[in-house]
């Protein structure tokens, strides 16, 4: 019984605040890197910082699946609007943790959109909780395994 | 082996498509910028990539990177370009260390 509760505990990654996690910078890194992206419309780049079976539900009706659909739905966006983060960077994100080689996160996002047409844009506002883990195929170290953003409104 | 990757769009006029090639040279990875219209003005390490590679500017021009002991993955340096017409644009060489 105590060798397989030994198995059991040793099989669970421990968890940490994103604060006390050594690996806090380069996920920070990560995150500031995926919004100069935005910034620049550069779908290559964000792709990068994400799993090649990532998946995002980015409101009720709008679902992907692979890095392949996100770079579609990018490149559709960037088609007609700029995207832009702003400079607040990690001050809205609400909690982070640390768990081995994933990494749960849960912020706040703004994000204004302006239409490549010279049509009035505007700031959307939502909530977004992102599943990033461990991988040597990205900058920083980590991708954007699973994404949900709950628009505000 | 280095796998290096030009944001074209950024940095290179789209009239001369072909001004992006560049050349790998030996293990240490001298990046040879092609010669005309435009000069590397300067080369920079972000603080978080430190730990894994390093750069510098030679004086010929060339971009020399050299990956961290140990180090494998993705990673990357920024450079600025000046035009010959004075514009400056800063792009960046992802490095792939295998």
């Amino acid at each position: 019984m105590v060798w397989i509760a030994a198995l059991t505990a040793s099989a669970v990654a421990a968890c940490v605040p994103g604060q006390q996690s050594p690996e806090l910078a380069r996920i920070n890194a990560t995150n500031a890197a995926v919004r100069e992206a935005f910034a620049k419309g550069d779908v290559e780049t964000i792709a990068l910082y994400h799993h090649k079976n990532v998946t995002k539900s980015l409101g009720p009706g709008q679902y992907y699946e692979g890095r392949e659909a996100l770079k579609q739905q990018l490149t559709d966006a960037f088609a007609s609007v700029s995207l832009d983060f702003g400079d607040k960077g990690e001050e809205l994100r609400e909690s982070l943790t640390v768990c081995g080689n994933t990494a749960v996160s849960i912020a706040r996002f703004e994000i204004a959109w302006t239409p490549k047409d010279g049509s009035p844009g505007g700031v959307a506002r939502g909530r977004t909780m992102i599943v990033q883990v461990r991988s040597n195929e990205a900058p920083h170290g980590w991708v954007t395994l699973t994404e949900v953003i709950q628009p505000e409104g | 082996m280095l796998e290096l990757r030009f944001d074209i769009g950024q940095v290179f006029d789209v009239r001369h498509p072909l001004d992006n090639d560049f050349h790998a040279n030996g293990t240490t990875g001298s990046i040879g910028l092609a010669p005309g219209e435009r000069m590397v003005t300067s080369i920079m390490v972000p603080s978080i990539n430190t730990a894994e590679i390093s750069a510098s500017l030679g004086d010929d021009n060339f971009i020399t990177i050299v990956p961290a002991s140990g180090f494998t993955g993705l990673t990357y340096v920024d450079y600025t370009v000046e035009h010959f017409e004075g514009e400056t644009r800063t792009a960046r060489i992802f490095v792939r260390v295998i």
